[in-house]
């Protein structure tokens, strides 16, 4: 039994990372005040180039680099219509998760000449980092060591990012613009420039979600296999109004039903129904939200 | 004079996302000629061809209309996907287990199809109109779950046993959509549905107050409109329409059964025509039946040239970002350069 | 030399509206310069242009003789020069301190000293004897304040050059006499001020010079001294103001009846209005006098129904509205709300589709079960465009493409001719040319001549002044004085919105 939820731990902080990192490249754009839906698409593309570099050059570190070209590139791509052009953005995202899903389905027959799904041995994973502190600890620390470093790197962001959002020039300057474009200006800030950062940082954090995804959580890539986490992690920013804090213990939670999902399915549990939970979950949590919200109203 | 500008730019930029595609293409080191003659070939070509285009166009037409319905009032319905595969699954179990003759029996399972959609989108309506959650987040979750559950029902209670892939029993032969000469009524049906749509959006006094929410929400509601029943009429009835999608893949489709994957990506491909076309029902027909043209041409394209038939999905994106790229930024840009124009005579006037 | 020289400056706006039509414009260090005009005659324009917020389509600055490009706001810091916006260009959520330092911190690696900064800020305050409390978050502030914050902010910048874009709009006439004093003392240590109003007493009242600017062109520039009100607005308007009379009111059964009407901000779920009493008769004008943000906002929102109200009763004819739906008031109240763009139009429709919102819920435009009649819907809406002398070329065009003024005629014409008695209008005025104030103005006393009961807000005390017969005053959600503005002064009744009296 104790191993079961040692198991389940271990198993939580694995989901939670993906979520967690788009959320994160989310809340760049949430405080930026553009409303930016492509971080599906971004982490699905992302998931694509870092088994494609992993692959070709057998070196997971340049799946990596090719991984944060993609979700740059992509992310220029946003900014480029929705800023440069000023088209809706909402549809400049559904178009920009259509490209991803189109291109890395195309590229997935065209260039690996297979349908469905890429499994190889020529895919070299993440690393796994053993933290010596932490294996001192023995079972418990089990669950915090051994990790991709990319779950360190995410939980180590969010809380950075906290102080930096709140306390740095940078965050103020990008709530700033979010909150009052013309006024930013008028204090002397580029909002133009802003947004382009904060897009191509969103592009960064959910190209890295997409590496952990096909390189550190499986190591596989099956189209497309961001399956909703990109809307999930949509969902947890709205919620939580962009606190990277905040972010982070929502993203814990999603890990800990995805993980409790995939362990009720060795008791039986149809597999479908073990699939449902997190979007089922993120029904639950919005509408204890809307329940919130509704008591607020006039 | 407007539709004229309209059509042209359309044109200009479907032609410049071929243009792109070509690129990419002859990057691959394929022939793009090659390419585009076998998608035509195929999707147009000949009776046979353009009989099965009109097939394929049909359920993205229902949900194309769908979409752009719901986008027109404002309510962003993205649940296209999953209330298909509700329609699709209970008119594949109903028409497994009913017993009517067939010719009530097929618009019977029909509306049924039709009513499993629109209650899959109620359930949207209700968190909307009660918890207040936005209801482009509820519907994209609800597609996942949709897809889950079908899948499960196929491949546990309803399961056809002898069927290789988990997949529903075949329904009975007397449910099978009559066709002309290939041409499943089905494309009728969507036809039908698009035009009464058309009607009620432009002309009713309902449809008034739904585009004039999706103008400005503000507006429509200091000016008397019942803002949150029509959320609630619009996401039933293009849920009813994404159904009617379904149902009628599982009648007039190759398969009569449901399996795993038939919803394709029909309900993205939805979201994508009512993009292009604006939301407007007309020109969703017609890039529907784009669609549906590419699709079809697709399958022989793969079978005569070595580009895969997933080509059309990239195909199909890069026309929706150069669509709205060139809307959008045609329109700024035209008027900048009518700005400098009379700025010009301005200050020429003052000298 | 002159410190600061604009010229040949225009600006064309896309696609071809002509905001500024070579104007010069010319400051001296240490005067208070004054540009008059009318909504839309450039002013705003010209300055934002001074200070970067926009593009000048031609034209040149120089600074002390010396060509400048001034193409964002912190180039304009780096030159002295540093403005108040008509809107206030401030962060709600962030604290005063904050504000000021925005985009001028100073930071190791990035990291900002908050106790240092808020203090820095509070010393500046202290220094110019604003009376602010650094560490309060703006959204907190009274408008006076959160103007005061904008000046101390162009202060903290250290701006030789100060614009302020229609500084006294948002305020009583006390807070305007306290502002004045400010600049005056800010002109004693050398600053340059230019002061943008359309209020020609204030304007006489200050200023060294004054440039008057007309449909975009400059018209003259000329010393306080050599000019009076009536021919300043001779220049402004380049015509005679006419006068509007106004006959006795001939009130008649009461038509809009609030008792102890109390709401609570969803929010902070603090009272915002609490147990207003307040009545309107058939063929009068009731005025609603308050500094902006003291509940006239809730007040015309629980009437029109968006605001649910948590006690009192609102009854319209006889009918208790307190809990009926938007769709069901509509049937018996006009209403023209304070922001065309936020709820009065929609910008994208057609003129048609606009012309008809409410009246599509009469029976006389139904068709059939589901229809609407557009046909008979396009003869009213070309027969009440016609009426209310709205400039437009088709009924399909959009409302976008029309004037400010137009479009508020566009709002006022649909509401005007749903017929209803009760009639609500919230700041109907607003922003237009006075032209169009004027064609306003004149239509709601006809209005009340033809025996409509009219609930008129307005932040403008010389319009509530002019059109009502009574006038209730409102501070912090309470009514504080029941005014025949015939028998009391401007003056008197700012006293009341301050809450100076009681």
């Amino acid at each position: 039994m104790i191993e079961l939820l040692l198991h389940m731990f271990r198993a939580t902080l694995s989901s939670a990372t993906p979520i967690m990192l788009a959320a994160l490249g989310g809340m760049f754009t949430y405080y930026a005040n553009i409303f930016n839906i492509a971080m599906e698409g971004i982490m699905l593309t992302g998931a694509f180039f870092a088994v494609y570099g992993s692959y070709f050059f057998g070196n997971w570190f340049l799946g990596l680099i090719f991984a944060l070209i993609s979700g740059l590139f992509m992310a220029a791509l946003f900014a480029l219509f929705a800023i440069y052009f000023r088209c809706d953005q909402f549809i400049t995202g559904i178009g920009i998760n259509m490209l991803a899903l189109g291109w890395t389905t195309y590229a997935l027959r065209s260039t690996f000449k297979v349908k469905g799904a890429l499994i190889s041995p020529k895919i070299v994973p993440l690393p796994k980092w053993n933290i010596p502190i932490l294996d001192r600890l023995g079972q418990v620390g089990n669950i915090f060591s051994g990790h991709p470093f990319l779950v360190y790197m995410a939980f180590a962001s969010a809380l950075l990012l906290e102080i930096i959002i709140f306390n740095n020039k940078f965050g103020l300057h990008l709530r700033a613009t979010g909150e009052d474009q013309e006024a930013a200006k008028s204090a002397g800030i580029k909002p133009i420039k802003m947004k382009w950062i904060a897009t191509i940082l969103c592009g960064l954090l959910s190209a890295l979600a997409g590496v952990y995804l096909s390189l550190g959580y499986v190591t596989l890539f099956s189209e497309n296999m961001s399956n909703g986490r990109g809307w999930i992690s949509l969902a947890i920013i709205i919620l939580v109004k962009g606190r990277p804090i905040g972010i982070l213990s929502l993203s814990m939670i999603f890990g800990l039903f995805e993980s409790v999902g995939l362990i009720l399915q060795h008791y039986k549990l149809a597999p479908q129904f073990a699939s449902m939970i997190p979007y089922l979950a993120t029904l639950f949590v919005l509408y204890f939200y809307g329940k919130e919200k509704k008591k607020l109203q006039w | 004079m407007k539709i004229f500008r309209r059509v042209i730019i359309s044109l200009l930029s479907i032609a410049s996302a071929f243009l792109i595609c070509a690129i990419l293409i002859k990057i691959q080191r394929n022939s793009p000629i090659e390419v585009y003659k076998a998608l035509y070939a195929y999707g147009l070509g000949s009776w046979f061809s353009l009989s099965s285009t009109l097939n394929t166009a049909t359920p993205l037409i229902f949900t194309g209309v769908s979409a752009a319905v719901a986008f027109a009032s404002g309510v962003i319905n993205l649940g296209q996907h999953g209330q298909l595969l509700m329609g699709a699954i209970l008119t594949a179990i109903l028409g497994v287990y009913l017993n009517l003759p067939g010719l009530i029996g097929i618009p019977v399972l029909v509306v049924f199809g039709g009513f499993a959609g629109a209650l899959w989108a109620g359930v949207a309506a209700v968190l909307k109109k009660f918890y207040r959650m936005d209801e482009f987040i509820s519907t994209l979750m609800l597609n996942f779950i949709a897809e889950y559950f079908t899948i499960y029902l196929a491949t546990y209670p309803f399961l056809d046993k002898k069927a290789y892939v988990p997949a529903t029993r075949l329904i009975k032969r007397i449910y099978f959509m009559p066709d002309v000469s290939g041409l499943s009524l089905a494309f009728f049906v969507a036809i039908f549905s698009a035009l009464i749509s058309y009607w009620y959006i432009k002309k009713t006094r309902s449809g008034y107050e739904l585009r004039m929410m999706g103008h400005n929400i503000n507006f429509a509601r200091i000016g008397g409109c019942s803002v949150e029943l029509n959320t609630t009429l619009v996401l039933l009835l293009t849920g009813f329409l994404s159904g009617l999608a379904g149902g009628l893949l599982i009648l007039g489709g190759t398969q009569h059964r449901f399996m795993k994957g038939i919803g394709a990506n029909f309900g993205w491909d939805g979201v994508m025509i009512a993009i292009i076309a604006n939301n407007s029902i007309i020109e969703t027909l017609f890039y529907g039946l784009f669609f549906g043209a590419l699709k079809n041409g697709a399958i022989g394209m793969e079978f005569e040239t070595a580009v895969p038939s997933e080509f059309i999905l990239l195909l199909q994106a890069v026309i929706v970002l150069v669509v709205v790229g060139a809307r959008s930024a045609i329109e700024y840009y035209t008027q900048w350069i009518r700005s400098l124009a009379k700025l010009k005579k301005v200050v020429s006037g003052n000298d | 030399m002159a410190f600061v020289e604009m010229s040949k400056i225009y600006k064309v706006y896309p696609p071809n509206v002509v905001a500024l039509n070579g104007v010069d414009l010319s400051l001296e260090r240490g005067e208070i310069h004054s540009i008059v005009g009318e909504n839309g005659a450039g002013k705003s324009t010209l300055v934002r242009i001074l200070y970067g917020m926009i593009k000048p389509s031609s034209g040149e600055i120089k600074i002390d003789g010396e060509k400048v490009q001034i193409s964002n706001p912190s180039e304009a810091m780096k030159l002295g020069i540093g403005m108040v916006h008509q809107e206030f260009m401030l962060i709600p959520s962030f604290k005063v301190f904050e504000n000021i330092i925005l985009g001028q911190e100073r930071s190791t690696l990035g990291f900002i000293n908050r106790k240092k900064a808020a203090k820095t800020v509070q010393q500046i305050i202290d220094q110019y004897g604003f009376g602010v409390d650094s560490n309060t978050v703006v959204s907190q502030l009274s408008v006076a304040a959160q103007q005061k914050v904008e000046i101390i902010k162009q202060l903290y910048k250290k701006a030789k050059v100060l614009i302020l874009d229609e500084p006294t709009a948002v305020l009583t006439p006390q807070e305007s006499d306290e502002l004045f004093e400010q600049i005056t003392r800010l002109k004693g240590q050398g600053k340059t001020i230019v002061f943008i109003s359309h209020k020609l007493d204030e304007v006489l009242k200050i200023s060294d010079r004054i440039t008057v600017l007309r449909k975009g062109q400059r018209v003259t520039t000329l010393e306080n001294k050599d000019v009076n009100a009536i021919e300043l607005a001779k220049m402004m308007i380049g015509r005679n103001l006419s006068q509007i009379s106004k006959r006795e009111s001939q009130p008649g059964k009461e038509v809009l009846s609030i008792k102890h009407l109390s709401v609570r901000s969803n929010r902070t779920n603090k009272e915002v209005l609490s147990n207003v009493n307040l009545s309107v008769r058939a063929g009068e004008i009731v005025g609603i006098a308050g500094v902006e943000g003291n509940g006239q906002y809730e007040l015309v929102q629980s009437i029109v129904g968006t605001i649910r109200p948590y006690s009192g009763e609102i009854i319209v004819n006889d009918t208790d509205l307190t809990q009926a739906p938007i769709r069901e008031r509509r049937k018996l109240i006009c209403y023209v709300p304070q922001d065309r763009k936020y709820s009065g139009l929609a910008l994208k429709a057609t003129m048609l589709e606009n012309m008809i919102m409410t009246h599509h819920l009469k029976d006389e435009f139904k068709k059939g079960l589901l229809a609407l009649d557009w046909k008979k819907a396009y003869s009213y809406a070309k027969q009440a465009a016609e009426q209310f002398d709205i400039l437009y070329r088709s009924l399909d065009e959009k409302p976008e493409v029309l004037s400010g003024g137009n479009q508020q005629k566009v709002v006022v014409a649909r509401e005007f001719s749903l017929g209803y008695t009760l009639i609500v209008l919230d700041q109907p005025t607003r922003g237009l040319d006075i032209a169009s104030t004027e064609y306003i103005r004149r239509l709601i006393l006809q209005m009340r001549d033809a025996g409509k009961a009219i609930l008129l807000v307005s932040a403008d005390l010389d319009e509530l002044m002019q059109l009502s017969d009574r006038l209730y005053v409102i501070k912090d959600g309470k009514i504080v004085a029941h005014i025949d503005p015939s028998k009391a002064d401007i003056h008197t009744i700012g006293n009341y919105m301050l809450g100076v009296v009681n």
